[in-house]
């Protein structure tokens, strides 16, 4: 079967005053129907303009490459702006980090929901109200009618989220990439949002990407895990994969760095990861991580080293890990 | 809307009433009026005589009602130099500088919006840079020097249009062409600013990832926010333009407000500069009002 979307060696520069960044650096990701895929990784490692890259929304003048990426076939890289534009909105869908921003303060809730539905399925306002209503339903959201005559600034940060996810929903898209969908609402509505998406996905069997760093959320809902970091996957696997038996070191940190519920620590205590992330504009030779590494080697800081796979369990280290580091608790 | 309408209606004749008090005082001050009415001949006892006659020597509060009264009428009083009532002088010359005001504003918007928002669209381009060019020559430009190349090549060399006077439409194409091109920079500025703060906006992204249109991005979701600022600025420009550019009318030798303010500043005529200046006070008010209006329309989160 073919993959749903399938990108291999993704990169993505912006260029800045005097060099470039280098915001994703190879990235190979893959996805299939119905599969949610997390990927996790510290602020600035690369996580939005990998999805933004997926979708051609990146800012202006950032520029992306790759070997492939090909959703169902079609090769992203060669299409023009009209034939993505067609598969934005209709067959990927995406929300974003920031729900206070996301909605055009100029025009209704229902004015917006209909918008992408008539767009994409040359619907007249009835039936897309019939559906802007429906959605509305779906995600929640109760008093529909009366919303749909609201503007974005009547609705709290939850509701505009939820709206968002309706909005992005309406033509029941095959893949929706959520960029950290709950980083800016409060914690007890960022439960509901993601138990919401959790719901949706096994209701509606579309596969989610969901970008996040909270490992707490990848524990609960990934089916596939990538650690990104610097612009890099350093490991990918399934959840129990990765959690249970993290291979590289970052990972590692990354999970002693903080609580994850759901799960049983073994043995360890939380730390925080010494060091800081290395800078994105220049290029840099072997791993990323290896300047805050206690087991880097000499040769970590010389070769390059490359994506490891066991059993689909891929990592990107000479050195890896080799103790377990969580169990699932028992009845979770 | 409708309180936000009425709040609005509220502030406008309050700020309308003060100017008129204001303009009332100005005026009171500035001479003796039974003594200008009089004339310089005129021996202490003739003064008195027009001091009871007009009701001058009444409390200041009662002047001021009976004043406000007689603009209700639409009696601004008598010119000095004209000796014929205010509002006939203004009046006569009103339509000229309206029409003149109207054409100019709506040629620059016409030219500088489009031209804005292909800037911000372009932005850091050579053709944002030409548009840039193209604003700052018409900022540092003096009108009268644009006005007077106009002349020289339009209608003395070319002799497309008149030399001057608003006797027919002709007539004024080159003043509007100096007006609108005065005009015209800020619009496009203040317009491509906007347009580069909303384009690089959530909600344009959010637009976008909806796979919309490129034209529906950009007039649906991104025009309407970005106008705002321009629709105050043109109504501001619009009171000046109404004010009436002396420097124009002197210039292509037309008639209107401008000319007549100008004058009547040398002349010492109080009456027809302070009914100017309060009529333009009280358009300023109107168009403030209408301004505030509008951007609640378009904009909910004014409404409240
Ligand atoms: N417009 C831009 N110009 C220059 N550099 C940028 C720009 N946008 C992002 N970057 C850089 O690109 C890198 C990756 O950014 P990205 O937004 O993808 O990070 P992220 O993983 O999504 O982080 P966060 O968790 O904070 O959202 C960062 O180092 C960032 O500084
Ligand atoms: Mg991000």
């Amino acid at each position: 079967m073919t993959k749903l979307l399938d990108i291999k060696n993704l990169r993505v520069e912006i260029p800045i005053q005097g060099g470039a960044v280098h915001a994703v650096r190879g990235v190979d990701l893959s996805i299939d129907r119905g599969e949610t895929l997390c990927i996790v990784g510290e602020s600035g490692s690369g996580k939005s303009m990998s999805s933004l890259a997926v979708m051609n929304l990146l800012p202006k003048g950032a520029h992306r490459s790759a070997d492939r990426m090909s959703f169902l076939g079609t090769d992203l890289l060669r299409l023009s702006h009209r034939g993505m534009a067609r598969i934005r909105g209709d067959r990927i869908g995406m929300i974003f980090q920031e729900p206070m921003t996301s909605l055009n303060p100029a025009y209704t809730i229902g004015n917006q929901l209909q918008e992408v539905y008539r767009r994409h399925r040359r619907a007249g306002r009835a039936a897309a109200r019939d559906r802007a209503i429906e959605l509305l339903e779906l995600v929640g959201i109760p008093n529909a009618p009366l919303r749909l005559r609201q503007y974005p600034h009547q609705l709290s940060g939850g509701l505009r989220q939820r709206v968002m996810i309706a909005m992005s929903l309406m033509c029941e898209p095959d893949i929706l990439i959520a960029d950290e969908p709950t980083s800016a609402l409060d914690v007890t509505v960022q439960v509901q949002i993601l138990h919401l998406l959790k719901d949706l996905q096994t209701k509606l069997g579309i596969a989610v990407i969901l970008i996040t760093h909270d490992l707490g959320v990848v524990a609960r809902t990934a089916d596939r895990v990538a650690v990104v970091y610097a612009g890099q996957i350093l490991e990918t696997g399934t959840a129990r994969q990765v959690f249970g038996t993290p291979r590289h070191p970052y990972t590692a940190r990354l999970l002693d760095s903080m609580p994850i519920p759901g799960m049983m620590r073994l043995r360890r205590k939380l730390q925080a990861i010494p060091g800081t992330v290395p800078s994105l504009t220049n290029d840099f030779q072997g791993c990323a991580f290896a300047a805050r590494c206690d087991r880097a080697r000499p040769e970590c800081r010389t070769t390059e080293v490359p994506l490891v796979r066991e059993d689909g369990h891929g990592f990107a280290c000479l050195h890896p890990e080799t103790e377990a580091r969580f169990a699932q608790k028992a009845g979770v | 809307m409708l309180r936000y309408t009425a709040q609005r209606l509220l502030v406008a004749f309050a700020v309308a009433i003060s100017v008129s008090v204001i303009s009332f005082a100005i005026l009171r001050m500035s001479t003796d009026l039974a003594q200008a009415l009089a004339g310089e001949a005129a021996n202490q006892e003739q003064v008195e005589q027009i001091r009871i006659a007009y009701g001058l020597d009444r409390p200041l509060p009662l002047q001021y009602l009976d004043w406000l009264a007689d603009l209700f009428r639409g009696d601004l009083g008598q010119s000095y130099y004209f000796r014929s009532p205010v509002a006939e002088l203004i009046g006569d010359r009103l339509p000229l500088t309206f029409s003149l005001a109207i054409s100019s504003l709506f040629l620059a918007l016409v030219i500088a919006v489009p031209l804005g928002i292909i800037a911000a669209l372009k932005q850091n381009t050579w053709i944002d840079r030409a548009c840039l060019t193209l604003a700052v020559v018409g900022q540092a430009m003096p009108s009268f020097w644009f006005a007077l190349m106009l002349i020289f090549f339009f209608a003395v060399q070319l002799q497309w249009v008149p030399l001057s006077g608003g006797a027919t439409w002709q007539g004024l194409i080159l003043p509007v062409v100096v007006l609108a091109y005065y005009a015209m920079p800020a619009i496009m500025r203040l317009t491509r600013a906007g347009m580069v703060d909303v384009l690089a906006s959530d909600y344009i992204r959010t637009a976008r990832a909806k796979g919309l249109s490129s034209t529906s991005i950009l007039l649906k979701h991104a025009l309407r926010n970005a106008v705002m600022p321009v629709i105050a600025l043109a109504a501001v420009q619009f009171g000046f333009l109404l004010g009436g550019s002396t420097i124009v009318e002197t210039v292509f030798a037309l008639d209107g407000i401008g000319y007549l303010s100008w004058e009547s500043i040398q002349r010492a005529d109080f009456p027809v500069v302070q009914s100017i200046v309060l009529l333009f006070s009280l358009i300023f008010v109107v168009l403030t009002l209408l301004t505030d209006l509008l951007n609640a329309w378009i904009d909910p989160r004014v409404r409240g």
